[in-house]
């Protein structure tokens, strides 16, 4: 058996952490008496209590589509990235709710990663601007007009700044205002940038663009430091079509080179350390390896042989593999394109003549843009920050603040807004009309499904109010549209004709242009997007602050992570406060790291997230961990600028607010893998019925879950959708310090092997719905019982809170509501579900296994008088998964997807040795290692 | 004497707080149980007329019952599909065209009070004409039947197995303002639930569910 270890402390001493009781928490008997004494009382006064008149106030003209208390979809596209994923915003009496994937789109097929779900939080900000600001101060649309006209009249350089905008209509709307002036030019950065695939293309195929990854038709995937999974491109979109090949009949092979752990790099059959600014060499060894000529070369920084095993592989799948490189460097793209094309890839694996318009980026237009600034008349900047997104921030800002005029579309006030004379602040993207081309051929609308919600104003509105021609989003999207337009409403998307740009291989000039020298001394620094964060436009939204990072389990901060190596060397534990060149950053010992590497998470550090100083309970013994103006987190972009990289310990300890080793199953059998060949053959034994509990009765269904360990690739989408759906509250960082935090699904992340060899497993764990369930038997007021269908309920208002089946569940899944973590903020509760019941201090909760969703489909079918369908009642954790790992059924019915699963060789349950009879299941991790046995279990 | 003074003094204090207290002591119930609530509405709208006289289906008004978990109190745009033509009692109406008929005049429209103050809420003008120059008012109806926020019950089962309306609501029919009639808490729920195991109403059988998860998540 593998021994799997969640941090590098259980490794060396593995012993969990329990909670310490430092003896301040204890009552005496006249508190006691006191507290018995009140509240006696206070059930006396309730008694009394007279009825509440709550007022109902029905519509005046009710209109057709609306019924109170009934939950409607509406299509629409998903901004929490460029990718535009489809999604379906889930409303309820005319405010969105929930945001779900759109099982029809034809990208992302139904998922939607943990950003986009968050989105429906960020509608109800209550410090999105609500009103434009002039010169810093609130004003109205009329002056903002007259203002930006009058600065525009003798304008001749005019830039509008932007990230990648995906959307046609805006794009022909900012080309219309641009070409009034004399010199006015559009220009898109990302970050992070994917220019330099972009422009490899334009060297190679003569078309600037990115091209669009089919990971589905590919048996062999090789990356080299492309975060596909994670936050690469079109993560959801990818994670679709990579776990679409984890199966047993056509598994595919992954190998992923890379200096840090990233989430893709933690799926990968095969991964390599490997340090960043090797990658030339490496690919150039890699395409000599498969036949195209080259140099002599420095040889490998490993054992050349690695390599050489992966390059078999890719030959052998002529037409069947995919090569993908995350570098910023022209260079390494230019050799990756050409790997691709000797490899037979571009046609089938990938596509360039239908490109991907999901990252449009120039570096070298933002570079003139910057070098042209101090002669720039009027900057406009939309959908991006650059003071805070780029390296040279400073300078920018310096620059931009000598600018006539600058104008910002932010929705927050952010650091680049600072310096604008106007803030016109676009709406919300659950408010706005948009359309979006993400890929050649796709087109998807985005509708509004609540009026905007503040004086807000959408930004290719403004932009056409000042290009002279007054016309509202939904009239500029409409009059373009050629197609079937209440169609594309229904759908969220339509089919459009590719326009062929005849792109044809054209190979750079021989010798390829690979790196031919070893990689410097030091250390390098790695710079990435956290999966919540991304570049920072997500900081102001709790619940992604509140997530765990899939790897380090970290929530509430970035850090930086060191490989154990390294940090031996450098005497560093977990929590030491380091500085990295002039930025002061907790330290995290992250196994699988290159020991040349320094990994640290961008999106962190923006203004105006000292706000969540404020989130959490208020009591004595509440410790803040944000002064007045001090961020979350530290911006760390501008260290990419820094040639040399300095770790210097400060001899203090920061609190990692980190979960992985909480609700810890002390130790016991946890993961499960095997190979292809060994599914065949294994088959579950059945877990032997007699013990202490009755045989339970067998209602009219009997739910159940499964999740597939080989497609769940940990990206946390389904600790949002549970979060969304079931009103789990936000508890701050000082709660998940005290192992508080409400999450009722926990991804467990496991470590095998060390140095070269680790390898992680991915586990969402929720309540297991055991068939004998340990909690219920010792709850003293039968506050968690069972159902006649299966599930384990926990029933909020009986509970007393005695946190006794917490104790006596071997899962850890039971979250104890220690305060009223309610909102502080009366306008984020819209986003609360109404069909579930928001949980008081003193209630045990746990998953429900949506049992709300159960009753409504029970309900409609009832109604109909038909049986529930099969796949009519989705979790909300199966219905966003951008992996498809989740599946939710009927066990009674044998024709049931879930009934399918159950027989697959590959099914296991948590801990079967207890007999607790869960009703979650889980298939077997899928690995092509021939050391993955299956382990023995005790008893 | 002062003695005897603060003896009557304090005795009569007895009594008196006696009489005011026995009716509330006897008026003591359970938490959550509000039968008998039977607040003032905001307009004078009579069951027993509409529902009673008129013979009214519940579910014409209530038509959420079938569709949501509410049944819901109708939109003003629903009264308006009569009280476009009915503005006060026939009696009143009838008076109105005699007394014109004696003035040899054309009678006037006569709108009653209660009825005035739908066409207040909706902004009409005695043309049955949105008036734009004034605002609409939403009608600010008061709750009677509600079941704490832990509960969701949900109408929908319950119509489509065929439950009346007064099994729960009590004769609304003959009540000229809305009372509540039962209590509504979880005994009395649970004592119609048990029962329901497949026995036959209204020609099908009837199953409730009796699990917690059924109205409590």
């Amino acid at each position: 058996m593998k021994n799997y270890y969640r941090s590098i402390e259980e490794l060396e001493a593995p012993i969990a952490p329990h909670e310490v009781d430092d003896g301040r928490n204890e009552v005496d008997r006249r508190d006691f008496l006191k507290l018995a004494g009140f509240s006696v009382a206070a059930v006396a006064v309730s008694a009394c209590q007279r009825p509440i008149a709550n007022k109902a106030i029905p519509y005046l003209t009710a209109p057709d589509e609306i019924v109170p208390g009934r939950a409607y979809s509406v299509a629409s596209t998903c901004h929490g990235c460029a990718a535009r994923c489809g999604i379906l915003v889930k409303c309820r009496d005319g405010r969105p709710i929930k945001i779900e994937g759109n099982p029809d789109h034809p990208l992302s097929r139904g998922g939607v990663c943990a950003v986009g779900q968050a989105m429906v939080l960020g509608l109800y900000d209550s410090q999105r601007l609500g009103a434009p600001l002039l010169h810093a101060k609130v004003s109205d649309w009329r002056s903002i007009d007259t203002f930006v006209a009058q600065k525009l009249a003798g304008a001749k350089r005019v830039r509008v700044l932007s990230s990648t905008i995906p959307s046609p209509v805006t794009k022909r709307v900012i080309d219309t205002f641009l070409a009034r002036f004399e010199d006015g030019r559009h220009v898109t950065y990302d970050v992070p940038s994917c220019s330099a695939i972009s422009d490899a293309h334009e060297q190679t195929h003569g078309v600037r663009a990115v091209p669009h990854y089919r990971f589905d038709k590919a048996g062999v995937i090789v990356s080299i430091d492309a975060d596909f999974l994670g936050t690469w491109i079109s993560p959801v979109e990818f994670t679709k079509q990579w776990s679409s090949r984890r199966n047993v009949q056509s598994l595919s092979w992954h190998a992923q080179l890379e200096g840090r752990m990233s989430l893709t790099g933690s799926n990968a059959d095969q991964r390599l350390r490997i340090d960043p600014r090797q990658t030339g060499l490496i690919l150039t060894h890699l395409a000599a390896m498969l036949g195209e000529p080259c140099a002599t070369m420095t040889p490998l920084p490993f054992k050349s042989v690695i390599l050489e095993r992966i390059a078999e592989r890719l030959l052998a799948a002529h037409g069947n593999s995919l090569v993908v490189c995350g570098s910023g460097r022209v260079e390494d793209q230019l050799l990756v394109n050409v790997v691709n094309e000797r490899l037979g890839n571009y046609g089938a694996t990938l596509d360039i003549s239908a490109p991907s318009y999901q990252k449009q980026g120039s570096d070298r237009d933002l570079v003139h843009l910057i070098a042209d600034l101090p002669a720039t008349d009027a900057l406009l900047v939309l959908g991006c920050n650059p003071v805070y997104d780029l390296a040279n921030g400073d300078e920018v800002a310096k620059l931009i603040s000598r600018l006539p005029l600058v104008v910002t579309f932010a929705s927050h006030a952010d650091e680049t807004s600072k310096y604008a004379h106007a803030v016109c602040p676009d709406h919300h993207p659950l408010e706005s009309w948009d359309d979006s081309e993400p890929v050649a051929g796709v087109y998807a609308v985005t509708q509004p499904a609540v009026s905007p919600l503040r004086n807000t104003r959408a930004a290719v509105e403004s932009l056409a109010t000042w290009s002279g021609g007054p016309g509202t989003a939904y009239d500029l999207i409409k009059s373009q549209f050629a197609g079937d337009w209440d169609k594309t409403l229904h759908d969220g998307y339509a089919s459009v004709p590719i326009a062929t740009n005849g792109s044809k291989f054209n190979p750079p000039a021989p010798p390829l242009p690979g790196e031919n020298k070893q990689a410097p001394a030091g250390l390098a620094i790695v710079l990435y997007p956290a999966m919540a964060m991304l570049d920072g436009r997500h900081a102001h939204n709790a619940w992604l602050h509140e997530l765990p990072d899939p790897i380090s389990k970290v929530t509430w901060d970035n850090y930086a992570c060191l490989s154990p190596a390294t940090a031996k060397k450098n005497e560093i534990a977990d929590g030491d406060l380091i500085r990295v060149n002039d930025v002061e950053l907790p330290a995290l010992v992250q196994p699988g790291q290159h020991d040349n590497v320094i990994a640290i998470a961008i999106g962190y550090g923006r203004i105006g997230t000292d706000r969540f100083a404020k989130i959490g309970p208020k009591w004595l013994q509440a410790r803040t961990f944000l002064a007045p103006g001090e961020t979350v987190g530290k911006r760390v972009i501008q260290l990419a600028n820094h040639q040399n990289v300095t770790i210097v310990k400060t001899g203090r300890k920061a609190g990692l607010a980190t979960t992985q080793l909480h609700n810890s199953m002390e130790g016991r059998a946890p993961v499960e893998e095997t190979t292809p060949a060994a599914a065949v053959r294994d088959r579950d034994q059945p877990a032997s019925g007699n013990g202490l509990w009755p045989v339970m009765a067998n209602g009219e269904h009997r739910w159940a879950l499964a999740i597939d360990l080989a497609r769940c690739t940990g990206c946390s989408g389904c600790v949002i959708a549970c979060q969304a759906e079931n009103n789990v509250p936000v508890v701050g960082k000082d709660e998940v310090l005290r192992e508080r935090e409400m999450h009722w699904i926990r991804i467990d992340r496991y470590y095998s092997g060390q140095g070269d060899d680790v390898s992680t497993v991915h586990q969402p764990v929720m309540c297991q719905h055991c068939g004998n369930a340990p909690c219920e038997t010792v709850c003293p007021v039968l506050a968690t019982v069972h159902s006649s269908d299966g599930l384990n309920q926990q029933i909020y208002n009986r509970c007393v809170g005695t946190r006794y089946c917490e104790n006596n569940c071997p899962y850890k899944v039971r979250r104890f509501n220690w305060f009223n973590y309610s909102h502080e903020d009366r306008f984020a509760n819209l986003v609360l579900n109404p069909d579930v019941a928001v949980r008081s201090r003193g209630v045990m909760e746990k998953c429900s296994m949506c049992t709300q969703r159960i009753e409504e489909a029970r309900i409609e079918a009832k109604q109909r008088g038909a049986a529930i369908a099969d796949g009519a009642i989705r979790m909300a954790c199966e219905q966003s998964c951008p992996a498809d790992a989740i599946v939710f059924g009927d066990l009674n019915n044998p024709k049931s997807r879930i009934s399918a699963v159950r027989h697959d060789p590959r099914h296991y349950r948590l801990l079967e040795e207890l007999n607790v009879q869960p009703a979650v299941g889980y298939l077997k991790r899928l690995t092509h290692s021939s050391e993955a046995t299956v382990p023995q279990r005790e008893g | 004497m002062n003695a005897r003074i603060v003896t009557i003094v304090l005795l009569v204090a007895a009594v008196f707080s006696a009489i005011a207290l026995v009716p509330r002591v006897l008026a003591l119930r359970l938490p959550g149980d509000h039968s008998g609530f039977e607040p003032e509405q905001p307009i004078a709208f009579s069951h027993r007329l509409h529902s009673g006289e008129l013979n009214i289906p519940c579910l014409y008004c209530h038509s959420g019952a079938e569709r949501s978990r509410y049944a819901g109190i109708p939109a003003a745009s629903t009264c308006m599909n009569c009280h476009r033509f009915v503005s006060a009692k026939r009696a009143d109406v009838r008076a109105e065209e005699e007394l014109a008929k004696k003035q040899h005049r054309k009678p006037r429209i006569v709108v009653s009070s209660e009825i005035q103050k739908l066409y207040v809420a909706l902004a009409l003008d005695p043309k049955m004409q949105r008036d734009v120059s004034r605002p609409v008012r939403p009608i600010l109806w008061t709750r009677i039947h509600q079941v704490p926020d832990f509960v969701y019950f949900d109408h929908r089962p319950h119509v489509a197995a065929g439950l009346v309306c007064q099994k729960c609501h009590g004769p609304v029919e003959t009540m000229e303002r809305v009372r509540q009639i039962e209590t509504l808490n979880m005994g009395w729920c649970v004592n119609c639930h048990r029962g329901r195991d497949g026995t036959i109403v209204k020609g099908h059988p009837a199953k409730a569910n009796s699990d917690c998860s059924a109205c409590h998540f």
